[in-house]
């Protein structure tokens, strides 16, 4: 009798296995795939963008960085100190070698690009990279260059000098460059 | 199933159990029943996910379902996943037996098989059980999975189990956007916009520039992303598709564009300007292009973030000398509020979905760290461990930030815990920083 009755629990539990190994069909969940699939295969392709130029962007900005626009051995670049905007002694003589090129042409125009060093967070670093810039501007006004003839644009600490992560590193970074695109 | 003695009515009694859920799920359908968490939040789960039966089935290594769900588990810090090695390898092999995980701790369990569909496609189910009360949680099938959408199903399973047990929304399913910097020798430096699975897996290119990149925000229905490209040789803000057929910059004016953020409803993008002379923060209808200015101070205003209910802005102002971060309505603008105290110098505040939280970047002694700020206690707790953070990015849930760092070889994207308890590198190789944590990929 317990056998019997441990044989007829047994074919019930069976029967109820049988009906657990098969779950619900989740068809909600089914549909959430085949919707991930959509949205790569209209989005990304392995190889990248659909639809459009997988050449890299960028490439005549790029080469600007190759130039050297260095007059009478002066390197064109204004250093600052650590959480620096204001021109040391050092720095105003680059300033001033490269007014008393600039007054030789007076159609050249000049950009000055700033720059950071990689601490702190990269869009406050975009804000003071253009406030070293600024700086540097406003000491070339002062000495006689007309606004118009200056651009300024920060990198921030997008575009180091040095790939250190270290003080001799950083000290190259926080900079500005001048560049004379028309020289 | 085999039964043997002592252990046959209790497991009658886990069927007998599993069957009412089952009919009460197939009665409920899309709706999965939920557990009260009493604890808190700050508890952490342990859970036994069991290696898929016939996961061989898979030829693909990259695709264990089971090890997929364990790193999705641990990395939020709120689940304790045991490891596979310390699993008896004749219980796995067995069929359920919840006395057994119940005695080596673990309080649930998932079960899951594989089954072929035919070349490259399969069927995967999934049961996540309560070793405790015997009850089955979730019980799920997907069905016709290509092999390249294995990792994406594992993470809606991720995704499954975390909702079910903390009875918040998962994170897993969704993607993250980041910058790597391609540094091949004899070859010129290279800016990657990519975009991966949120474990960093299944890594695509978008675009490519010998120009910096930097700063990606998601549109909030992820069709778009919006970032900083300085290919023209100064920063301009980009609104790119993901299905490559729009890419447009909406912002070039003299000086600064940068910082983009967009907001929680789409229509709208804050971004820094300074062709008022100095960094301020603009709102863009992104429809129109129109745009209204929201701060007016002389000194740097940038990196805006949104409060979750889109009606405020945080951002970053060194207004008083030092950057800190300030919160502004945009219905008043120029009511401004301090919002962090402690520290000189707290940065790039970004705010958690549930609009609970904000995190930041903080200066402290070991370095810039991601910090985390409870705006209704305003108590606040830096969580990493690195010294070199940038770009922190809540997931989708608010239960995990992103962050990048820089290590001996170069940028890391990394994924902390809220709570500060879980940190994971993600497997991306190479150079990569400013990740950015997209919306969920597919509604839940």
């Amino acid at each position: 009798m317990k056998n019997l009755s441990r044989i007829a629990l047994l074919s019930a539990v069976s029967i109820l296995l049988a009906a657990c190994s098969d779950p619900p069909v989740d068809d909600s969940a089914a549909n959430k795939a085949t919707v991930v699939d959509g949205a790569m295969g209209n989005g990304m392709s392995s190889n990248g963008l659909k639809g459009m130029d997988l050449n890299a962007l960028g490439a005549m900005s790029a080469l600007e960085d190759d130039k050297n626009y260095a007059v009478g051995g002066v390197q064109p670049t204004i250093y600052f100190g650590l959480d620096q905007f204001s021109l040391d002694d050092k720095a105003q003589a680059v300033v001033s070698h490269y007014v008393r090129y600039l007054s030789t042409k007076p159609s050249l125009p000049v950009v000055l690009e700033g720059n950071c060093d990689e601490r702190g967070s990269s869009e406050y670093n975009m804000a003071l990279g253009e406030r070293r810039a600024k700086a540097v501007r406003d000491a070339l006004v002062v000495s006689g260059i007309a606004t118009s003839r200056i651009k300024v644009v920060s990198f921030g600490e997008e575009k180091p000098a040095s790939e250190g992560h270290d003080e001799t590193a950083w000290a190259l970074n926080r900079r500005v460059d001048m560049k004379f695109p028309q020289q | 199933m085999r039964f043997q003695g002592k252990m046959m009515h209790q497991q009658i009694k886990t069927v007998i159990a599993g069957l009412a859920l089952l009919v009460s799920l197939a009665a409920l359908a899309d709706d999965p029943v939920r557990v009260e968490i009493t604890g808190g939040t700050e508890q952490s789960y342990p859970i036994a996910v069991t290696p898929f039966k016939n996961q061989v089935a898979i030829a693909n290594s990259d695709y264990n379902i089971a090890q997929i769900i364990r790193d999705d588990l641990g990395r939020s810090g709120s689940f304790n996943p045991m490891r596979e090695a310390d699993m008896s390898p004749v219980m796995v092999a067995g069929d359920l037996n919840l006395d057994y995980w119940r005695k080596v701790g673990q309080d649930y369990v998932v079960i899951g098989e594989v089954r072929p569909q035919g070349t490259d496609m399969y069927q995967v189910d999934m049961r996540l059980i309560n070793s405790l009360n015997q009850q089955e949680l979730v019980a799920r099938r997907w069905n016709g999975v290509s092999g390249q959408l294995l990792r994406s199903a594992a993470h809606q399973m991720s995704d499954a189990i975390y909702s079910a047990i903390t009875g918040r929304g998962g994170a897993f399913d969704s993607r993250m956007a980041y910058i790597r910097i391609d540094r091949t020798p004899g070859k010129r430096k290279m800016f990657l916009l990519e975009v991966a699975d949120s474990d960093g897996y299944a890594p695509r290119t978008i675009l490519r520039s010998y120009m910096p990149l930097m700063s990606i925000s998601w549109s909030p229905d992820a069709t778009r992303l919006a970032y900083v490209s300085f290919e023209n040789r100064k920063p301009e803000v980009i609104i790119q598709s993901l299905d490559g057929r729009l890419r447009q910059s909406v912002a070039s004016f003299d000086g600064i564009n940068s910082a983009p953020a967009w907001s929680p409803d789409g229509r709208s993008l804050l971004m820094t300007l300074s062709k008022g002379g100095n960094p301020d923060i603009y709102v863009m209808d992104v429809a129109t292009r129109r745009l209204t200015q929201l701060t007016f101070d002389s000194a740097i205003e940038t990196e805006a973030t949104w409060a979750a209910d889109g009606q405020s802005i945080f951002f970053n102002s060194d207004r008083r000398g030092q950057p800190q971060v300030f919160q502004a309505s945009l219905a008043s603008p120029r009511d401004v509020k301090r919002i962090t105290f402690d520290g000189k110098y707290n940065a790039k505040p970004i705010a958690s979905p549930d609009g609970r939280y904000i995190a930041y970047i903080r200066q402290d002694v070991g370095g810039f760290k991601v910090t985390t700020q409870d705006l209704t206690t305003g108590d606040s707790k830096v969580i990493s461990s690195t010294g070199s953070d940038e770009s922190p990015s809540f997931s989708p849930n608010g239960d995990m930030i992103a962050y990048s760092y820089n290590d001996y070889r170069g940028g890391v994207v990394a994924v902390l815990s809220r709570n500060g308890r879980a940190f994971t590198k993600l497997n991306i190789a190479g150079d990569v920083r400013d990740p950015a944590w997209g919306p969920l990929t597919t509604a839940q």
